[in-house]
């Protein structure tokens, strides 16, 4: 299994410029060398160990070979322990790095448990019952012009509600709930790689920018209203750091918009996005590093104006 | 009135309608008649504006047209993922204030509340023509509307035209299963290699349908006889 992986990174990567693997390996570079340093305070090493088995379950039910691992049931285990300790192995080393032993343990039990309960409990299993209790509950508060809020739920709803409930849950923490914020606005990047048909496009008869706008205006308020709770409790728990609330807030929304632009900038009707996860990958980078926080943005604006030449084929310019 | 003024449109410089003319009288139901790649799809697709015609203008009652005049059920009908029928519906906007869509659904029998990816070619057809319905414009572009459909809903689809007529609805229509548009047209539109080679009326679609019969046999006895040879 993890030759097959070897051999889609491969591929994945195959034909990139020289120019683009210095840039790639000089900011995973930056980032490790970064983290290094930051693992250095035992907090920030706790908040990392506890997030990397969520980031790992989220990975875990965004897997499309969930059949497919279904025929190899036996091996199953061994599959799932290979590719998870392989990605959280620079966690790993980090923590060695800093000589945080206690954390390194917790890490390897955590995945451990997880695996095994994951094993134990096949997908289908563990999905049904909680997306039958949930999502009527859920969706009922999405309304239904947010046909990619519905569908994106009945999708990944459950890594929705698992970060949602332990950015909650965590917010004691400091900034443990504001990054598990942004993880779920990542999560709903999944929402928007799906191209809707030409007579949803063009249900409200609008042109491209009046279009935009108003998609971007609806979505932005109803992520607003869906992490305003968790934003208000850690208020609460860090009055103190009220500031970092409205910057957080900010760039959740530029996430969404990122998203969206993204999403009508490649629009092709009934096509699924091309290449979404390098885009996501993008994002999460640049959350990551300080000096390219503006790079999102800066995307989002450039994505905004292709979407508008783009939509001028599909949506109506004769009226 | 709706008309087509020397309509040309092409695909990468491959002519599909050449200069064609035709004027569509409001309150009717006109069908569209061709052989396979004669056009039909994308005299629909200009019609609603999908396709930019390289020459030519399309105008009703004097004036461009635009979208609102419009509600289009294309051939092939695409459904987001993972949605229900109900959901679906709802992202049209509600035109017709007299809309119930408990007695639609009633009549068309569809399980709104499962996802649409359960549904049956049949019922994803219905649910696409429910959502040009509700649209209620004044015109109805339906691309291969029986495709898939059953035999009692082919009837219920015929009666449904019919009082859309009745309400003064112009609807255009086409179909590759001749009769289904002989039962409910006023006048039937032959189109052949990109324009349009006469109008009938009702007394005349027998003649028409003999003349399409014709062509087909002429163009496909020699192969035909070479394939059994």
């Amino acid at each position: 299994m993890l030759r097959i992986r070897y051999i889609q990174l491969k591929r994945s990567f195959a034909g990139l410029p020289l120019l683009y693997w210095v840039i790639i390996l000089g900011l995973i570079a930056y980032v490790f060398y970064g983290l290094f340093i930051k693992m250095n305070n035992y907090s920030f090493s706790l908040a990392v160990t506890l997030i990397t088995p969520i980031a790992i379950l989220s990975l875990h039910f965004l897997r499309r070979d969930h059949r497919f691992l279904n025929i190899l049931r036996a091996q199953t285990y061994k599959i799932y322990f290979q590719e998870y300790f392989c990605l959280i192995s620079p966690i790993l080393i980090l923590l060695s790095l800093n000589q945080h032993w206690l954390l390194v343990i917790i890490l390897l039990s955590a995945l451990v448990l997880m695996i095994t309960v994951l094993n134990f409990i096949p997908f289908q299993t563990l999905w049904r019952p909680i997306s039958f209790f949930t999502f009527p509950l859920l969706l009922h508060f999405i309304p239904p012009f947010l046909f990619e809020w519905r569908s994106g739920f009945r999708r990944s709803g459950i890594q929705v509600l698992i970060i949602y409930s332990l950015a909650l849950g965590l917010s004691f923490l400091p900034f443990a709930s504001l990054f598990l914020l942004a993880m779920i606005t990542f999560v709903m990047s999944v929402f928007y790689t799906d191209g809707e048909s030409l007579s949803i496009l063009n249900a409200d008869l609008l042109a491209p920018k009046e279009f935009l706008k108003k998609k971007i205006f609806v979505h932005c308020k109803y992520t607003s209203i869906g992490l305003l709770p968790v934003l208000l409790v850690y208020f609460v728990q860090h009055p103190a750091d009220w500031y970092f609330i409205p910057i957080a807030w900010c760039v959740y929304m530029v996430n969404i918009v990122y998203f969206i632009t993204l999403k009508y900038a490649l629009y092709r009707p009934d096509k699924k996005l091309v290449a979404e996860t390098v885009w996501t990958a993008i994002l999460f980078v640049s959350t990551l590093i300080p000096f390219l926080f503006p790079m999102p943005f800066l995307i989002a604006h450039r994505n905004y104006s292709l979407a508008k030449i783009n939509l001028k084929s599909y949506l109506d310019d004769r009226a | 009135m709706i008309a087509l003024n020397d309509i040309n449109v092409s695909y990468d410089n491959h002519p599909v309608l050449q200069s064609l003319m035709l004027n569509l009288e409001e309150g009717k139901i006109h069908g569209l008649v061709g052989l396979n790649g004669s056009g039909k799809t994308t005299l629909l697709n200009a019609l609603y504006g999908f396709v930019k015609p390289i020459r030519g203008a399309i105008s009703r009652n004097d004036r461009k047209v635009s979208r609102k005049d419009f509600a289009f059920l294309e051939t092939q009908n695409y459904f987001y993922p993972l949605i229900t029928g109900r959901e679906y519906l709802s992202i049209f906007t509600e035109q017709n204030r007299r809309f119930n869509l408990d007695n639609w659904t009633n009549l068309f029998a569809l399980p709104l509340d499962e996802l649409i990816e359960t549904y049956s070619t049949g019922m994803k057809k219905k649910l696409a023509l429910l959502a040009v319905f509700k649209l209620d414009r004044d015109v109805f572009l339906l691309d291969e509307p029986y495709n898939g459909l059953d035999l009692e809903s082919t009837t219920v689809l015929k009666l449904i035209l019919d009082e859309f007529r009745k309400e003064g609805k112009t609807i255009i229509v086409t179909s590759h299963v001749y009769e289904t548009l002989v039962s409910v047209c006023d006048l039937i539109h032959h189109l052949e290699g990109g324009k349009i080679c006469g109008t009938y009326q009702s007394d005349d679609f027998r003649t028409l349908g003999n003349q399409i019969t014709k062509l087909v046999e002429q163009r496909s006895a020699s192969t035909i006889k070479n394939i059994f040879k």
